[in-house]
């Protein structure tokens, strides 16, 4: 899986999630920026990023997930690790 | 098909059942947590423009249930209702029941608790070997605090309330030797549950939501994520949630909405494989090996179905000697020719038979189930019955069952007495009628050696008290809807006074029928505030003995006037003259439809002679 690939994906979750066009979602996006992703929302986004693209992620990684950059990494590095 | 742009074009036009179809078909492609929450999202704005009826659902449970909601909302919504939806999570359950607080102001048509066993048991959980004897007094520690917080709860609001059975997240080291060991893990589960069980029966409107069977359908190791569990504490694999969604739908659809009635069954490839006018009995394949034993299971089911309440009928194309000669040379068959409360063996339309049957047994079509191998006549019924749910049989006879399951409409969350005695009833009524034809009216009343009871509600009959408050239309004055919570408020208000009628006969037992509420207004005037009646027990004056029996105690209590009120309804014309008949007086000075009669004033109502009356409170 590219990282074009994981960010897409990534953006088509925030705008289920979040109800957010791809063009609002920057690497920037996080938790301080959007208002509705609060800790119940990124529980809720763990869930959906894991079935999406087929992952399970370690209780240290959900936390270290505090951005959109930062989701694309940690995934990048899994998808790399385990392909 | 894109179905997130066909749900957004369909909820942007407004197009409730294109949505319900678009919003089923996405989460069956793409069953997971970002299509639903879009579901939910698109579906929400739906509901609300459409001002579909509001549905108030507390979830109260020992874990985070949050996450439930967007999969629930979508549940319900596909079920016709607009979620409303409040969670109490963690360790608060018990408070939230006990005392007065957030779940109060919500204000909940229904609520469900859902505990997990390592959350509220977890010594049986997680450490029933080396817990020792500490173990048994944790159980009941849990069942008394249910009961006390369910005791508690009833003392302010008579709210449908569904309990959850238990299930253990994983086996542990006991596996392989639990059933042969005490003490046995499962064993205690097994008897928590069966606890569970009879808190439900003895308490009215408390239900019991299978939680247990619901994980054991999917699968235990799928449905838990113990990682997820001790992390954020959801315990439930976000995949899921829709599936938990979907259950509780169906049980508050079950204890929503009125259940069907009657499935109506072709015979050729529904009942057996093959055709029985071409192939004779000895050439269709019912029982033995493969297919034959598919098509008996589903035999099975269908008689367990008819024993639950629902009654089974035939409509079938085919000679009728055939279908005698069939269920005669098959006797070992689970279904049984008479288990057939009607048939409707011929070449004529499908749905004529069906509005024929509906006729003779005085049932709306509308609490149909039809269920038939053939895509034509299914089609056929579809556009001449629409209210007629239709099920097409169609695929492996192994999955019939699950299929009728599916569709709903026959789900119940409690079988009354009634229920499990209503399809001999039917066949009672037959004889009745044939009976009525034959004699006069005082001849044929005279001959039933009708019996009527009349008194308070005892607590076994609160739930089929509010069954027929919820489903009599016809003889209903006021057609107020009691549900079980309101009832149980009568029951306690000293104005109201609550009387119930059963009725039997020769032929059988109609059982719980009539219902009468009067509130006082004054120490000198009462009025009825509600007059229901069954229809299936209508035609032998026992309703006029009833109203008699209302007045008698009215009298005894040295009340001079009685009110009573007829609010009319599309279904309720015919008792739009009920009062005047009885000697009641219109009086138009306080509104259309009141009427009043003097007690002191008045003779008592003429008894009816053909009736038995008890009053005695010891009698059925």
């Amino acid at each position: 899986m590219t990282r074009d690939e994981i960010d897409q994906i990534i953006r088509e979750i925030f705008g289920d999630l979040f109800d957010l066009p791809p063009n609002l979602i920057t690497s920037q996006t996080s938790p301080d920026t959007l208002l509705e992703w609060d800790s119940l929302a990124h529980v809720r986004l763990i869930a959906a990023i894991e079935e999406q693209i087929g992952v399970t992620i370690s209780a240290d990684h959900q936390v270290e997930m505090l951005n959109v950059e930062l989701i694309g990494d940690i995934l990048y590095d899994l998808k790399s690790q385990s392909a | 098909m894109n179905w997130r742009d066909e749900l957004r074009s369909c909820c942007a036009s407004s197009d409730l059942a294109g949505a319900q179809k678009a919003a089923a078909a996405l989460l069956e492609e793409e069953p997971g947590t970002a299509a639903t929450v879009f579901a939910a999202r698109q579906t929400a704005l739906l509901a609300e423009r459409l001002e579909m009826p509001e549905h108030r659902v507390a979830i109260l449970s020992s874990f985070t249930a949050d996450l439930l909601e967007p999969a629930l909302a979508v549940s319900e919504f596909l079920a016709g209702r607009r979620l409303a939806f409040q969670s109490i999570s963690y360790g608060q359950w018990y408070v939230a029941l006990a005392e007065e607080g957030p779940l109060d102001e919500f204000r909940p048509d229904a609520i469900i608790l859902l505990l997990h066993l390592e959350d509220v048991a977890p010594l049986l959980a997680h450490r029933h070997l080396s817990a020792g004897a500490e173990l048994a007094g944790e159980s009941d520690r849990l069942i008394n605090a249910l009961g006390d917080a369910l005791g508690k709860f009833r003392e302010r609001t008579a709210t449908p309330i569904f309990l959850s059975t238990f299930i253990a997240a994983a086996r542990g080291i006991e596996r392989h030797f639990d059933r042969r060991t005490k003490p046995s893990r499962q064993g205690a589960i097994d008897s928590l549950n069966a606890r569970i069980g009879e808190l439900s029966a003895g308490n009215p409107g408390v239900y019991v939501f299978d939680y247990a069977g619901c994980v054991t359908d999917a699968g235990r190791s799928q449905w838990f994520d113990p990682v997820k569990a001790h992390h954020v504490g959801m315990a439930v694999a976000a995949p899921m949630l829709p599936r938990l969604a979907h259950e509780v739908s169906e049980a508050l659809t079950a204890l929503r909405e009125p259940r069907r009635k009657l499935v109506a069954v072709d015979l050729d490839n529904t009942l057996w494989q093959g055709i029985v006018g071409e192939d004779g009995p000895e050439g269709i394949a019912v029982g033995g090996d493969y297919p034959g034993n598919a098509f008996s299971d589903f035999q099975a089911f269908l008689a367990n179905l008819r024993a639950s309440g629902v009654a089974l009928v035939v409509v079938s194309k085919n000679n009728l000697a055939d279908a005698e000669e069939a269920f005669q040379q098959l006797p070992n068959m689970p279904l049984k020719w008479q288990d057939f409360t009607a048939h409707r063996v011929n070449w004529l339309d499908k749905s004529l038979n069906l509005r024929d049957i509906a006729d003779t047994l005085s049932l709306g079509t509308g609490s149909f189930v039809f269920a038939d191998d053939s895509p034509l006549e299914c089609d056929l019924v579809r556009s001449c019955l629409p209210e007629v749910t239709v099920i097409h049989l169609d695929g492996a006879p192994s999955l019939f069952a699950q299929k009728m399951l599916a569709v709903g409409g026959l789900h119940a969350v409690a079988l009354t007495e009634e229920d499990r005695g209503r399809v001999e009833s039917y066949a009672a009524d037959r004889v009745r009628t044939e009976l009525a034809g034959s004699s006069t009216p005082e001849e044929f009343l005279g001959s039933l050696d009708l019996t009527l009871t009349v008194r308070p509600p005892r607590d076994g009959e609160i739930e089929r008290i509010a069954q027929l408050f919820g489903k009599t239309n016809q003889f209903n004055l006021t057609t107020k809807r009691y549900d079980v919570a309101t009832i149980e408020n009568l029951r306690s208000d000293p104005t109201a006074r609550l009387l119930i009628a059963r009725l039997r006969d020769r032929y059988g037992d109609y059982g719980l029928i009539g219902a009468a509420v009067t509130i006082g207004r004054d120490a000198l005037t009462r009025e009825i505030d509600s007059l229901i009646f069954s229809c299936r027990a209508l035609g032998r004056r026992a309703e006029d003995a009833l109203l008699g029996e209302v007045e008698k105690d009215t009298r005894a209590e040295g009340v001079r006037l009685l009110i009573g009120r007829y609010l009319p309804t599309k279904k309720n014309t015919q008792v739009a003259e009920f009062y005047p008949d009885h000697g009641y007086l219109a009086n138009r000075c306080k509104g259309d439809g009141v009427f009043e009669k003097d007690l002191d004033n008045a003779p008592p109502l003429s008894t009816c002679g053909h009736i038995t009356i008890l009053r005695d409170s010891d009698s059925s």
